[in-house]
């Protein structure tokens, strides 16, 4: 502990650099390296092996598979057939998006999958008169939730799955079902909250009339969409094929890396879709970002910080297993409605590792507690989330601005609402295994 | 209807009438109008009414719809006896039946213009196409591949959308074609043999309400002598004036190379009925003085 100083401060530099976005996050991180080796705290040879290949390949890959589909207007089609479907009730708007957002955000990423939907919702409900910011504030808020659901749909999944060795398959078992309470009891806090606008179209004409006009407007706009079939089966093909290896990790026994590289790579050879425009899709910042939290953290833990925070900190709150998952729930939760949840999911591997290793739980239990916290805890604030800044900042370019306070009166209850869903479902998990 | 929802209804009717023209968009705004006709659930009293809430907007429409206008007074006339019936189900059928038939009328007269139309375009021909008006289109498209007549197009670049369902549509009909900017076209203009246009509407005093550009091509071809052909259903002669027309000025801010400025744009030009050779309708072709007499001096 005696070299500590001068990694937590350049841990807790980055960190509030990040959070507060002061600096570019890629770059915050990769100075907070930096000087870690310039200062000569650790190696380049040691600092290599701290960074984790399997979450840079999952997230690498996945994007590569979401850039095709892209270009193949997979997101483009969807889109206009919800839009359809909704027939211009804003109920079904609500209902609809939500549900194909809860999905694309467990398959995919949430920033990814609110860069999709929210320009669409935004034409459709402005379109049509209605206040587009709660529809807006309603897909962030269900981006994270859904996001929640699988080892894929959000960063801190990503990371504790790599990092626990827990699959594809655990992930969905365990968490869909706080995962899909959740989401419906948000939904009908939404709906209670904002009762007034999900009134009914079809007794007011004039609504119905402009409504559909809007729908011919989005119908044509896609008829000069240029749709390639081929491409489009091949990418959703492809797309199937991923989510199976995921499905069948424990036959295949190929990591989710793997296998989001491995299709990737099939796809990109498959559509021969030009190379360069797909890998400038692909977030290179983030993965630089993630690279260099590895190795911050690796860090803190290789000069035995972590290990004192466990246990001057978390190990405080006794052997009670309830106490401690719900601790490791709601501190996960807190610290990520205020700060950037992956550094802090980073830093808790180790510490909830030890923790398991003390208490003797079983289960993975203190895993999901702290998937669940740091992802429905992202909700909290505006900036809690990748997603909800993303989600804001698309907003805004369509003249729709949603302050801090805003964001929070609607996203407070509604996190609230998820945490003690989660700590319902892991007390009576807890319950059931002890 | 409130003004909010108005404003949101006039930006869509823009957006169609824009890329469709505004015998097209009468089409879709009364097919629009039957399905949500069929989707309604109200009391049979309230018919009249929530019905009267949107033709009042749409009859307002900014700029004004001038065919639209017309047929919804139409209906309403032919519809007085139906609208305070006790059966829902009986007045959405009646309106619906009477609808279907003004859309039915209308069809029938754009077949007619397209079939006065064609006889104007002639072999060797070098037409001058500025407006994306669907029945100027399918006017080319049927004298090239009906008729077989053998003309090229001067196609003039606006905005991609409607340039883009031009170049579909022409190369589609391998009607030889070549695409220049707007701008340019004082270059090729002693080459052009004609000028098609179309209209959104024509006012009792003379003036032809069309696509924003329209104007400068028309005046060009004025000066060189090139004969500008209107093609136009009587539906579109209004009973306004051309400054009762509500064509929409869009302002918007923009920000280019650090200059920061506000950009005007009228959504719709005029321009003065005199200045077009031949007017074609579906009652067939007529000359300047012609149609003159017969539309503004004894409507």
């Amino acid at each position: 502990m005696e070299h500590a100083l001068l990694p937590v401060c350049i841990f807790l530099a980055v960190y509030i650099a990040l959070s507060f976005e002061i600096l570019n996050k890629a770059v915050a991180a990769v100075l907070g390296v930096m000087t870690l080796l310039v200062f000569r705290v650790i190696d380049m040879k040691t600092a290599v092996t701290f960074i984790d290949f399997e979450t840079i390949m999952l997230l690498m890959g996945m994007m590569i598979i979401v850039a095709v589909l892209k270009k193949a207007e997979v997101f483009t089609i969807l889109s206009v057939k919800i839009a359809e479907l909704t027939r211009g009730e804003p109920l079904k708007i609500l209902l609809l998006f939500s549900v194909v957002t809860a999905v694309l955000s467990a398959f995919l990423d949430n920033v990814t999958t609110v860069l999709i939907i929210i320009p669409v919702i935004i034409e459709l409900t402005a379109g049509m008169g209605l206040n587009p910011k709660v529809f807006i504030l309603s897909q962030i808020v269900i981006s994270n939730i859904g996001g929640a659901a699988t080892l894929i749909g959000d960063p801190p999944n990503i990371i504790i799955g790599s990092k626990a060795g827990i699959t594809f398959n655990q992930f969905i078992v365990h968490l869909i079902i706080p995962v899909t309470i959740s989401f419906f009891l948000v939904l009908f806090y939404i709906w209670v909250r904002n009762r007034s606008l999900f009134k009914p179209i079809r007794d007011n004409l004039a609504t119905l009339f402009s409504a559909r006009l809007l729908f011919e407007k989005i119908r044509h706009d896609f008829l000069n969409t240029l749709i390639r079939p081929r491409f489009l089966k091949t990418s959703i093909a492809f797309l199937g094929m991923v989510i199976m290896l995921f499905f069948t990790q424990t036959i295949t026994h190929i990591s989710p890396g793997e296998a989001a590289v491995l299709v990737a790579m099939l796809l990109l050879a498959a559509t021969r879709v030009k190379i360069e425009p797909m890998l400038e899709e692909v977030e290179w910042s983030t993965l630089l970002f993630f690279a260099g939290l590895f190795i911050l953290v690796g860090t803190l833990e290789h000069v035995g910080v972590i290990e004192w925070v466990a246990k001057n900190v978390f190990m405080r709150v006794g052997d009670n297993p309830y106490v401690a998952t719900l601790t490791i729930l709601w501190v996960s939760a807190i610290i990520s409605g205020f700060l950037d949840n992956i550094p802090f999911t980073l830093a808790m591997i180790p510490i909830v590792q030890m923790m398991i290793e003390s208490t003797g739980l079983s289960g993975n239990i203190l895993w999901w507690a702290l998937s669940l916290g740091a992802c429905f805890g992202g909700n909290f604030t505006m900036i809690g989330a990748s997603a909800n800044i993303v989600g804001i900042g698309m907003a805004k370019k369509y003249n729709q601005h949603i302050t801090f306070l805003e964001f929070m009166k609607f996203s407070a209850v509604a996190t609230l609402l998820s945490l003690i869903v989660a700590s319902i479902y892991l007390s009576l998990y807890l319950w059931i295994i002890l | 209807m409130k003004n909010k929802d108005k404003e949101i209804l006039y930006q869509h009717i823009r957006g169609h009438e824009c890329v469709m023209g505004s015998s097209r968009l009468t089409i879709l705004a009364l097919n629009t109008l039957i399905k949500s006709i069929r989707g309604l659930k109200c009391q049979p009293g309230d018919f009249r009414s929530l019905y009267m809430d949107i033709a009042g907007a749409l009859k307002n429409a900014e700029p004004e719809i001038t065919p639209l206008t017309h047929l919804l007074k139409e209906f309403e006339t032919e519809m007085e006896g139906y609208f305070d019936g006790n059966d829902l189900k009986e007045i959405k059928g009646n309106a619906q039946r009477l609808l279907e038939k003004k859309i039915k009328k209308i069809n029938a007269d754009i077949e007619k213009v397209i079939i006065h139309g064609g006889k104007f375009i002639k072999d060797g021909d070098l037409i001058i196409v500025h407006t994306a008006s669907s029945d100027i289109i399918r006017m080319l498209v049927k004298a090239k591949t009906v008729s077989g007549k053998n003309f090229k197009a001067l196609l003039l670049k606006q905005d991609f959308v409607k340039t883009r369902m031009l170049i579909d549509a022409l190369s589609e009909a391998s009607i030889p074609t070549t695409i220049v900017p707007e701008y340019s076209l004082s270059h090729y203009i002693d080459d052009a043999t004609k000028l098609f246009i179309g209209a959104s509407s024509i006012t009792k005093d003379k003036k032809i309400v069309c696509a924003p550009g329209t104007s400068n091509i028309a005046a060009l071809c004025h000066l060189k002598q090139i004969p500008i052909y209107l093609f136009a259903i009587s539906l579109k002669l209004s009973n306004h004036a051309a400054d009762e027309q509500k064509i929409h000025i869009e302002t918007e801010k923009r920000r280019e190379n650090h200059c920061v400025y506000v950009l005007t744009a009228p959504s719709h030009d005029t321009l003065d009925f005199d200045l077009a050779t031949r007017l074609i309708t579906e009652k067939g072709d007529f000359s300047q003085t012609e149609a003159s007499a017969a539309y503004f001096q004894n409507p």
